[in-house]
């Protein structure tokens, strides 16, 4: 680290630098990138090319954009492009080299230029199919015949007013019990 | 060899219509009997209107019960001789399993479910495909309607790990559907259109579901050597329980089962029913006769049939193919709901759907046996409805004749007056009720070590009939209340409280949940001191469960309970001791508890965003759209800057979808949200910046 900062006070704070650096090392981490010593040749090579690149603003802007610029042109090199995936090279790079357990087969490969063309090679080979290829078939919903329940429903059960139903047997129900305990109560034997 | 072999096509139509002939005529004879011995009661008095209303409804009620006798004594009397020789699993032979399968495809539609637990029930079956004479044939597709945006990424995150783990890429599949139509019959029926030409079988699960490799085999073979067979359903057992609730019901189904499938199977042979999962169906019939027709009903909303299954068997029935029904078939495993509350949620669903199927009970060219699937189905919620008003209407008509008998001076109880009719309809109902409980005790007495030991076996069905019986008359208010605004059309939504078998309901919140029942007993007590006081010890069992409805279901709920039960070994069953315990079982007994860091909210956005790996695969299984006109990418692009800014909580489902189904939008927070300064994010995108960079 202290390489990085002591060349840095023409191009912004320390500070800013290493937050750059930390961010690039945590993002080619956790992409899947090799070991730390092939990790941290990379960053390096990208933070020296930021330096250079630099004008104002954000460094980690910068150093993030030569990173992503640098892996699209790398894994756009090495993996092939499908048209009906939203996914662009590096996604599915990054697929690729999972399956193709890249970082234990290549620990120094990924991002290496040229690429190694075994490595090319596997991510090449190592796609996935998402779904089977489709084969239509016509499945409508049909006209079905329900018989004397459809013109019994047509003719009662769709006509009935529930809720006047429901509320008017509520109210005989009280009534009924009222009429009951009051004949229980004022009537007794 | 192959000559024993159990020959479907060939049964004869004497020998069905002897089985059929035998079994009605008991259930008819039974009611008959039922009815007389009533009218019997009601008849010296002359009958009263009250009365009619009362022997209508008992007709309907003791036909079920009855109903339920005799498909276990009928069960209990094939298995007495030696078990049935027309079963489905009989017209295989083991060199069938030799051959591979035709192609098949299992099909497993998700909802919001406990990703690890769905995966961990895919890997287990497809080590089991494996590990029972290899996976060639299958296919295995996990078709998801999940509507959290954590669901939706977690699962395809699930999927991908698994893919890598066991090297199935190309095998097992997984589809997001975009827009989720017509629920789990909409999915699978999504599936039949674009795939299901591919092949020839369609296994369906649900999320839920455990089938042994073996049992994936036999079933397919059972499908290739049975042609004119469209559909075999297997009879899954409950497992993997926990809470008192859910190990009582395993065990339950475990114990009784076998007697109510065995009898089931006696009387309807070719023409069984489907249960939604758990079965393997034949898809060109399915494709071309199955597809589910809108409902008669005037309100567009109730046009849509909930509950697929029945309807889809009769319509197999109807296009001219056999469904047969393998019940004596180990290897099927599906998992109950933790708790009452649960239970209930479930059963309001298949309410709405079971009554719903009374709409194909007089359909033209419906199969006999088919109708009365679809009245039973009727009938399992729709009694309850009339038990309640059988139960009123009995004690206001009791009250009635009490305050007669009390004016007129007459001596003795107004009903029992009739003579000895009341003891023997009671005493007669009750045996119906109870007496298939014995009979499933005494079957299971020889394999007693499957269920803990004789005294394990004994006590637990002691325990079990105890509890059931006291909480059936408070489902009976649920499901009366189910019923009633299902026929209204009322918004019937009862929530789910806890899926979890890990953590059981709190003793108020079952208060809270279920104060409906003891509200009525209390009021029942109250009725019945002033009208029908000598009808309260009759009728205790029925108020003893309404005012015991919370505890109940507190204590069933509770996991520690279920734990000290297995330790005592009870309500024990076969799957769950390590000598009969199937693989397939074992492996998703032990699926870690969920992720913590996918429980947080907004964590499939957010992981999406942040994290490349997800990120990656996400943007993988996304397809390309065609280009968005300037308003929604315009929309999208506020969505964006406002995701960013004020952090992923501030998006409500439908935008964060919105940015999930847009491969750009994700691409461009990705690499903004890495490549902006700290300070110049909101503080959730820092902090998760932060543990990602630590």
């Amino acid at each position: 680290m202290d390489a990085v900062t002591s060349s840095d006070a023409a191009v912004g704070a320390a500070e800013t630098w290493d937050d750059a650096l930390a961010r690039l090392l945590a993002y080619l981490e956790d992409f899947g990138i090799g070991g730390v010593e092939h990790r941290t040749r990379i960053a390096l090579a990208i933070l020296d090319e930021a330096r250079i690149r630099y004008r104002e603003g954000s460094a980690v802007a910068c150093v993030m954009e030569l990173a992503f610029t640098r892996m699209e042109s790398w894994f756009g090199e090495a993996m092939p492009r499908t048209d009906d995936h939203a996914a662009r090279p590096i996604e599915s790079g990054w697929v690729a080299a999972h399956l193709a357990e890249a970082a234990d087969r290549w620990p120094d490969g990924l991002l290496q230029s040229p690429p190694p063309q075994a490595l090319v090679q596997a991510l090449r080979e190592a796609t996935f199919r998402m779904a089977p290829d489709l084969e239509v078939s016509s499945m409508t919903s049909r006209e079905m015949d329900f018989g004397a329940m459809e013109t019994i429903a047509q003719e009662t059960w769709h006509q009935f007013a529930w809720a006047s139903l429901l509320r008017a047997v509520a109210i005989w129900v009280v009534i009924f019990f009222v009429a009951l305990f009051a004949y229980d109560r004022f009537f007794p034997q | 060899m192959k000559t024993s072999l159990f020959q479907p096509e060939k049964l004869a139509s004497d020998f069905v219509l002897f089985r059929r002939a035998s079994f009605f005529g008991a259930i008819i004879g039974t009611t008959g009997l039922g009815a007389w011995l009533l009218w019997r009661v009601f008849e010296p008095d002359g009958v009263s209107t009250l009365e009619w209303i009362q022997l209508l409804l008992f007709i309907l009620l003791f036909q079920q019960v009855a109903t339920g006798f005799w498909l276990a004594l009928f069960g209990f009397l094939t298995r007495l001789a030696g078990g049935d020789r027309a079963q489905i699993a009989h017209s295989i032979a083991d060199e069938d399993l030799a051959r591979a399968p035709s192609p098949t495809a299992i099909v497993v539609p998700i909802y919001n479910e406990d990703v690890p637990r769905v995966f961990a029930g895919v890997e287990a079956m497809w080590r089991g495909l494996e590990e029972s004479g290899g996976t060639e044939g299958f296919d295995l597709f996990i078709l998801s309607d999940s509507n959290r945006p954590e669901s939706w990424i977690r699962e395809e995150t699930a999927w991908f790990e698994l893919c890598r783990r066991l090297g199935t890429f190309g095998r097992i599949f997984y589809r997001k559907r975009r827009v989720s139509r017509n629920g789990k019959s909409g999915n699978v029926a999504d599936f039949c259109r674009r795939w299901g030409a591919r092949y020839r079988y369609m296994v369906v699960l649900d999320a839920d579901s455990v089938v042994t490799g073996r049992l994936l085999r036999r079933l397919a073979a059972m499908m290739d050597r049975n042609p004119h067979v469209g559909l075999i359903q297997t009879a899954p057992q409950t497992a993997l329980g926990r809470t008192p609730f859910r190990r009582m019901q395993q065990f339950a189904a475990r114990l009784y089962t076998p007697l109510f499938a065995a009898g089931s199977n006696y009387w309807h042979l070719f023409g069984g029913n489907y249960w939604g999962h758990n079965a393997i169906i034949r898809l060109r019939p399915f494709i071309e006769h199955c597809d589910l027709p809108d409902l008669p009903e005037p309100d567009a909303k109730r046009r849509h049939i909930f509950s697929h299954d029945t309807v889809e068997a009769a319509l197999m029935r109807k296009a001219g193919y056999d469904v047969w029904f393998a019940y004596g078939e180990e290897g099927s495993y599906e998992e109950g709901p933790p708790n009452l509350s649960d239970s209930l949620a479930r059963d309001q669903r298949w309410c709405m759907g079971n009554l719903q199927h009374f709409w194909f009970l007089f359909a033209p060219k419906i199969d006999f046996a088919n109708r009365f699937h679809i009245w039973m189905g009727v009938m399992a919620y729709s009694s309850s409805l009339m038990w309640l008003v059988f139960l009123v209407v009995g004690t206001i008509d009791l009250a009635i004749k009490q305050r007669f008998s009390e004016l007129a001076a007459v001596p003795g109880d107004a009903v029992f007056r009739s003579g000895d009719a009341v003891q023997i309809l009671l005493t007669a109902t009750l045996a119906l009720l109870f007496v298939p409980k014995f009979l499933a005790m005494l079957a299971a007495l020889p394999q007693a070590r499957r269920f803990g030991g004789a005294f394990g076996l004994f006590s637990s069905t002691i325990i079990e009939t105890v509890t059931w019986t006291l909480l059936a008359p408070a489902l009976m208010l649920f499901y009366t209340r189910f019923v009633v605004l299902t026929l209204m059309g009322l918004p019937n939504r009862w929530e789910s409280q806890n899926r979890s078998d890990d953590k059981g309901l709190g003793f108020w919140q079952s208060f809270r949940i279920f104060w409906f029942p003891p509200a009525c007993g209390v009021l029942a007590c109250v009725v019945m001191w002033y009208f029908a006081r000598q009808q309260m010890l009759l009728l205790s069992p029925i108020l003893a469960g309404w005012l015991l409805a919370p505890a109940i279901a507190w204590w069933t709920s509770q996991p520690g309970l279920g734990d000290w039960a297995r330790c005592r070994r009870l309500f024990v069953t076969a799957e769950e001791l390590p000598e009969w315990e199937p693989g397939e079982l074992a492996a998703v007994r032990q699926v870690p508890s969920p992720d913590g860091d996918w429980t947080r909210p907004s964590a499939g956005l957010g992981r999406v965003v942040a994290e490349p790996a997800i990120h990656a695969v996400h943007l993988s299984l996304l397809r390309v759209r065609r280009p968005a006109e300037a308003a929604t990418a315009k929309y999208r692009e506020a969505l964006r800057e406002r995701l960013l800014a004020d952090g992923p909580a501030s998006l409500d489902r439908r935008e964060q979808f919105a940015v999930l189904w847009d491969g750009d939008s994700l691409r461009w927070l990705h690499r903004e949200l890495w490549s902006r300064p700290m300070q110049s994010l909101h503080p959730w995108w820092q902090q998760r910046l932060r543990d990602l960079c630590r």
